[in-house]
C-alpha cells in the first residue's frame, strides 16, 4: 500500500522526524504525486503545527522543531516538483539589527511563515544595515524583516530604508518592522510596508505585500492596535490565562 | 561568582551549538525537568507553596548545569558544573542583600525580604516607557513629588530628540541620553529632590554609551544601575559581560533581570519559574549584585495573568528560599491599558501576589505618580498578609480583571491624566482611580496610606542625617573658624545629607539674660546664649561650603530675614543656590533677640510682619521678572532680580516657629516644604495645619520634619555621651518618621581631628535604630 499525504500530514504535525522524512522518501518511489505530498502532506501539517500553537496547544519549541522536521522533507520533494508549482509563497530575510539581541520575537515570525509556505532566511542579530540588503539580494528575497526591541534600535529599520532608498532599490524589495516597541505608528513614519501586532498575524500582512490571496477580515485583523482578540486566542477554553 | 574573565574561556570554548537547536533542548529540557520535580502551574493557587519553591530551586540549578547560556557573540555554549551553581547560590544565601543607593536623605536599600515579613517592599517606581520631549519632566516630576516613592528602577526613554534618533552605539545615543540626564536632573529638582535614585540609564545600553554617560558627571554609584541581564531565554554576549566588569570596577550596583516567556520556549508558568531562576543564576555566576528584578511575560507582552503572578511566586519564593537576593518586578498591568482602572486591577493583583512571595521593590511602571502613590499603599497594606489570605484576594482581583480585559479600551497617554503645567492629576483621571481603589477595597485591599504609615519614610528609606556647624566654640578657636570647610568636607564624605550654619549679625548683652548653661555645649536657646560667641556669617559661610563640596545639602537655618532688605536676601540666596547646584535650604524665623534688631535699625515688633512680606517678595523675587511690590514695610516697581535659583520656584523653605501658631500655619501651607519647631507641637495645632493644608490641595504627608539629638551629659564639664544620647534621642523620631536627624558634634567632642569618627560612629548608632 502506497504512502498516503494524509500520512505525511500526521507525521509532520506529531513532529516525527524521521517517520515523515522516511514517508516522503518512500512516497517519492512509489510514485506518489510530490505536490500533493508538500501541500496535503507537508505544508498541511505545518500548519496543523501553527493551528495548534493559536489553540494554546503548542508551543515555540514545537514550532521550531515543526520547521526542522518539514525542511529535509522539502528538500527530497523539491526536485519532483513540475516547473511553477510548489513554490513559496515568498521568500524573505529577517534579523535583528544593529545593537539588537532579542532573538525570540524574529524567530517566532520566521516559523509562523515558514509553517505557512514563505522561505525564510533567519540572519542573526545585531546586523549592520546593509547586511539585510546584500542577503535580500543573494536569496532573491521579497521581504526584507526588521526586528527591534529597543528604542534605540528602532532607528536602525530607517537607516535601513535610507539605504535601499539611496541604492535605488526601494521599490524592489518590501520592508517589515516588528517587535516591542515597533508600532504602527513607527511603521507609518518610517514608511516602511508592513507592521503587524504579532507573529502569527506577519503571516496575512506578508501574504498580502506578497500579493497572495489573503482574508481581508483576517489582514485588518492582523493590523489592529487591538491586543484583546490575541489574548483571548491564545487562552484555552474554560481555562484562564 | 565566577572571575568574569574566564567567560572569556568559556565562551571561546563551549561547544559550537545552532541557536535553534539550543532553544529546543533548553525548551525539552525544562518539561523534563518540571515533570521529574513535579512542578505544577495551578491557576487556584496563586501563592506557590514551599515544596514548590524548593522543587523549582532544583529544577533551576539541574537546567542551568546541563544546559548552560548560549554566548550569541560566539555561537558558543557556556558551561557550568552544578557545584559551581550551588556555590553562587550559597554565596548570594549567606550574604543577603542590602543594597544602599540615593544619597542622604533620599537613600534607600534593596533589602533581602520574606513573604512573611511585615515590612512593606520599597516603591521603586519606574516611569517607564517611552517619553515625548514636551512631557517628559512632568511625567517624571509626577513620580519624583510623591513622598512614598523612594527612587527610581527606570527612568523613560526618549523616541526622539528634535530630528535626531536615539540609535545603539553611535554619537546619538550619548546625545540622546545626556539630554535625558538634564530632563531628570530638572524633574528631581522641581520635586525638591535631586538625590534620588534614578535607577537604569535607559538609552545609554551599550558599553561605549553608558560609559560616555557616566563619565559626564550626571550619574554615580549613588543613583545608577546599569542592566547586565541575560537575554530571554538564557542568551548572553559580551555587552553584559563588559557592562558587568564596568560596574566591579566603578562600585555601581548592577541591574539584574531574570525574563521567561510563558507560551513561548517555555509552555507554561512552570516552566518559566524554572527558567526564569536558572537565568538568575545564570547572572549571580558573573555579576556581583543583591537586586534581581523577575519579568514573566506572555510572549505578546501580556502581564499579570494568573499565570504570570504563579511563575513570579514560584521563583519569588524559590530565591527566598535558597538565595539572599532583593527580588522586584514591574508592578503593572498591560501597556496598552496603563493609566486605566483595568492596569490599577491588574496591578493590585501583582502586588497581593508578589508582597506575599518576597517581593523586595517594585518598579511603578507605566503608570502616574498617582498611581505609585496608590499602589504603595496596597504594598504598605499587603505586607505581612498570610499567603492563603493572599490567595484569597488574588482570585477576587483576577475575576475582575476577566471582567474587565474584554472591554479593554486604550492607554490614556500621561498627559491626558495629568496637567503637565501644575504636575497635578486631572479630576477625571483622579476620579476613575479613586473609584477603582474604592472597588478594590470593597473585595478585602487593605491601604496604609503613607500618612497613616509615617515609617513610609522610615522603612523604605532612612533618614538622612544632618550636623550643626555653629557656635563651634567648645571645638575650634575663632580664628580656627576655616576648619568648618574641613568638617563640611567629612559630613559629605561620610554621606550625610547636609549641614546646617545658623545666623546672628550680632549679639546684646542681654543674650545671656536667662543665664549660661551648666555644660558649655549644650543647644543654646533664647536668652542663653553667650554675647562673645563667635557666628560667622551665615551666608558666607555657606557660600565657602558650598565651593569645597558638591552633593551634602546647605541648611541656612533660623535665618534672622527681617534684619536684611529682601530683595537682598533674595539676591544672595537665589544666587547660593544656583552656584551650590539647588541645595539650598531656607529656614528664615522672625528670631528672639530685641537688642540685635535694635543694633540693625530694624523694629523689633516688627520682624512677624517683616517676615511675611520678606516671603512674598522671595517668592515673587524666584519665579518672576520684573517684580512689584507694594506692601506696609517694602515698597518697589519693576525691578529685575536675576538670576533666578537653581531649584525651580526657589530654594526649599523649611518654616521655623516656637509653635505652631496661626502665623507660621500660614506660613507653612503658603511657602513651607517643611517646618521645625523649637517645641513639642500641641496636637489641636497639628490639626489646625493639617485642615488648613488639605484646604489648600497639600497633604500634611508633603511637609518634611525633622528631630535633634539632644546630648545626655555625664556632667557639666565632660561632652555629652553619644550612644545614651542616641538611645533616648533617636526611637521616637523613627517612630515618628522624621526625615532629618540632626546632631551638634561639638556636644560630643572637643577635639576637631576626631570629626571623621565622629561622623562614622553616629552614623553608625543612628542607623542601628533605623
Amino acid at each position: 500500500m502506497s504512502v498516503t499525504p494524509k500520512e505525511i500530514f500526521e507525521a509532520v504535525w506529531k513532529l516525527q522526524k524521521k517517520k515523515a522524512y522516511d514517508l516522503v522518501q518512500q512516497g517519492l518511489a512509489e510514485g506518489v504525486d510530490p505536490v500533493a505530498m508538500l501541500k496535503e502532506g507537508v505544508i498541511a501539517g505545518l500548519q496543523e503545527v501553527g493551528r495548534r500553537f493559536g489553540a494554546g496547544e503548542y508551543f515555540l519549541a514545537e514550532l521550531v522543531m515543526s520547521g526542522k522536521v518539514a525542511e529535509p522533507c522539502i528538500e527530497l520533494i523539491n526536485p519532483h516538483l513540475p516547473p511553477n508549482t510548489g513554490g513559496p509563497q515568498g521568500r524573505v530575510v529577517i534579523g535583528a539589527v544593529t545593537g539588537d539581541l532579542h532573538t525570540i520575537g524574529y524567530g517566532l515570525v520566521t516559523t509562523q511563515l515558514e509553517l505557512n509556505g514563505f522561505e525564510v532566511h533567519k540572519l542573526g542579530i545585531d546586523l549592520p544595515s546593509m547586511h539585510f540588503i546584500e542577503k535580500a539580494k543573494e536569496h532573491k528575497a521579497e521581504i526584507i524583516g526588521l526586528s527591534a526591541f529597543l528604542v534605540t534600535t528602532i532607528p536602525y529599520c530607517k537607516e535601513v530604508v535610507g539605504y535601499l532608498e539611496d541604492m535605488g532599490l526601494r521599490d524592489k524589495y518590501k520592508v517589515i518592522i516588528g517587535g516591542t516597541e515597533c508600532t504602527a505608528d513607527k511603521a507609518d513614519a518610517m514608511d516602511v510596508d508592513g507592521w503587524a501586532l504579532n507573529a502569527v498575524a506577519s503571516v496575512p500582512l506578508c501574504k498580502h505585500i506578497c500579493g497572495k490571496p489573503v482574508d481581508e477580515a483576517e489582514l485588518a485583523r492582523a493590523r489592529t492596535h487591538d491586543h484583546t482578540w490575541w489574548y483571548n486566542s491564545r487562552r484555552i477554553k474554560g481555562v484562564a490565562a | 561568582m565566577i572571575p568574569t574573565i574566564e567567560f572569556q574561556h568559556r565562551a571561546s570554548r563551549g561547544p559550537v551549538t545552532a541557536v535553534d537547536d539550543f532553544d529546543l533542548e533548553l525548551a525539552f529540557k525544562v518539561r523534563e525537568l518540571v515533570a521529574e520535580y513535579e512542578i505544577k502551574y495551578d491557576p487556584g493557587q496563586l501563592v506557590v507553596d514551599d515544596r514548590t519553591a524548593d522543587a523549582i530551586f532544583e529544577a533551576a540549578v539541574k537546567h542551568l548545569s546541563e544546559i548552560g547560556l548560549y554566548f550569541q557573540s560566539t555561537g558558543r555554549v557556556i558551561k557550568y558544573d552544578e557545584q559551581e551553581i550551588r556555590q553562587v547560590a550559597r554565596e548570594s544565601q549567606q550574604n543577603p542583600a542590602c543594597v544602599n543607593l540615593g544619597k542622604g536623605v533620599e537613600r534607600m536599600q534593596l533589602r533581602y525580604r520574606r513573604g512573611s515579613d511585615t515590612w512593606a517592599p520599597t516603591n521603586y517606581a519606574g516611569p517607564a516607557g517611552v517619553a515625548e520631549k514636551d512631557w517628559f519632566i512632568p511625567y517624571v516630576q509626577s513620580f519624583a513629588q510623591e513622598p512614598s516613592v523612594r527612587g527610581f528602577g527606570i527612568v523613560p526613554g526618549l523616541a526622539k530628540l528634535d530630528n535626531l534618533d536615539p540609535k545603539a552605539g553611535q554619537l546619538s545615543e550619548v546625545t540622546v541620553a545626556l539630554w535625558e540626564q538634564e530632563a531628570l536632573r530638572e524633574a528631581l529638582k522641581r520635586a525638591g529632590r535631586l538625590d534620588m535614585n534614578l535607577g537604569l540609564l535607559c538609552t545609554a545600553s551599550t558599553p561605549s554609551g553608558t560609559m560616555a554617560v557616566m563619565a559626564s558627571g550626571y550619574r554615580d554609584s549613588f543613583n545608577t544601575q546599569i542592566g547586565i541581564h541575560i537575554m530571554p531565554e538564557q542568551k548572553l554576549s559580551w555587552n553584559p559581560l563588559l557592562l558587568s566588569q564596568y560596574c566591579e570596577l566603578t562600585g555601581i550596583e548592577p541591574w539584574q533581570s531574570a525574563m521567561s516567556c510563558i507560551g513561548g520556549l517555555c509552555r507554561d508558568a512552570a516552566d518559566v519559574a524554572v527558567v526564569m531562576l536558572a537565568n538568575a543564576l545564570g547572572q549571580l555566576s558573573y555579576a556581583k549584585a543583591g537586586s534581581m528584578s523577575y519579568f514573566p511575560s506572555h510572549l505578546d507582552g501580556t502581564w499579570a495573568t494568573r499565570a504570570s503572578h504563579w511563575a513570579f511566586s514560584g521563583a519569588g519564593r524559590a530565591a527566598e528560599r535558597h538565595l539572599g537576593l532583593a527580588i522586584g518586578t514591574s508592578i503593572s498591568g498591560i501597556d496598552k491599558a496603563w493609566r486605566t482602572p483595568l492596569t490599577l486591577w491588574q496591578s493590585a493583583g501583582v502586588v497581593v501576589t508578589s508582597v506575599a512571595s518576597g517581593l523586595s521593590y517594585a518598579w511603578i511602571a507605566g503608570h502616574t505618580g498617582l498611581e505609585a502613590r496608590l499602589i504603595g499603599q496596597m504594598m504598605n497594606g499587603c505586607a505581612g498578609m498570610p499567603a492563603d489570605r493572599a490567595n484569597e484576594l488574588a482570585q477576587k482581583i483576577m475575576r475582575k480583571v476577566d471582567e474587565l480585559l474584554p472591554k479593554q479600551g486604550k492607554q490614556l497617554p500621561f498627559y491626558e491624566a495629568y496637567d503637565v503645567n501644575t504636575v497635578k492629576p486631572r479630576p477625571a483621571y483622579e476620579k476613575a482611580m479613586m473609584q477603582t481603589c474604592d472597588e478594590l477595597a470593597a473585595i478585602g485591599m487593605p491601604f496604609r496610606s503613607s500618612a497613616v504609615v509615617v515609617g513610609g519614610w522610615v522603612v523604605a528609606g532612612k533618614p538622612g542625617l544632618t550636623v550643626i556647624l555653629s557656635e563651634l566654640d567648645t571645638l575650634i578657636r575663632p580664628e580656627e573658624e576655616r576648619r568648618v570647610l574641613d568638617f563640611a568636607r567629612q559630613v559629605e564624605d561620610a554621606g550625610w545629607y547636609g549641614v546646617h550654619i545658623i545666623d546672628h549679625v550680632v549679639m546684646g548683652p542681654g543674650s545671656a539674660r536667662n543665664g549660661l548653661p551648666e555644660n558649655p555645649r549644650a543647644f543654646r536657646w533664647v536668652g542663653n546664649q553667650r554675647p562673645d560667641q563667635h557666628m560667622p556669617s551665615q551666608i558666607v559661610m555657606m557660600s565657602a561650603i558650598a565651593a569645597v563640596t558638591s552633593r551634602i545639602r546647605l541648611m541656612a537655618t533660623a535665618t534672622l530675614a527681617p534684619l536684611r532688605p529682601p530683595l537682598l536676601n533674595a539676591k544672595q540666596w537665589a544666587t547660593l543656590d544656583l552656584i551650590s547646584g539647588g541645595r539650598l535650604t531656607l529656614t528664615p524665623i522672625g528670631g528672639w533677640q530685641d537688642e540685635e534688631y535694635e543694633a540693625m535699625g530694624v523694629p523689633f515688633a516688627e520682624r512677624g510682619g517683616r517676615l511675611d512680606e520678606q516671603l512674598e517678595i522671595m517668592h515673587l523675587a524666584w519665579r518672576e521678572t520684573p517684580i512689584s511690590y507694594h506692601g506696609r514695610y517694602y515698597r518697589f516697581e519693576n525691578v529685575y532680580v536675576n538670576p533666578k535659583p537653581a531649584q525651580a520656584g526657589g530654594p526649599e523653605i523649611i518654616i521655623g516657629g516656637d509653635r505652631l501658631s496661626a502665623r507660621v500655619i500660614a506660613r507653612i501651607v503658603r511657602y513651607g516644604k517643611g517646618y521645625t519647631l523649637t517645641s513639642e507641637p500641641d496636637p489641636q495645632d497639628l490639626a489646625r495645619l493639617a485642615q488648613a493644608m488639605e484646604q489648600a490641595g497639600r497633604a500634611m504627608r508633603d511637609l518634611r520634619t525633622s528631630g535633634l539629638i539632644f546630648p545626655v551629659f555625664p556632667d557639666a564639664l565632660r561632652p555629652a555621651d553619644l550612644a545614651r544620647s542616641i538611645e533616648a534621642s533617636v526611637p521616637p523620631l523613627v517612630a515618628a518618621g522624621v526625615h532629618t536627624i540632626t546632631v551638634k558634634p561639638s556636644q560630643f567632642i572637643d577635639d576637631p581631628t576626631e570629626m571623621p569618627r565622629f561622623l562614622k560612629e553616629c552614623g553608625r548608632l543612628v542607623m542601628a535604630y533605623c
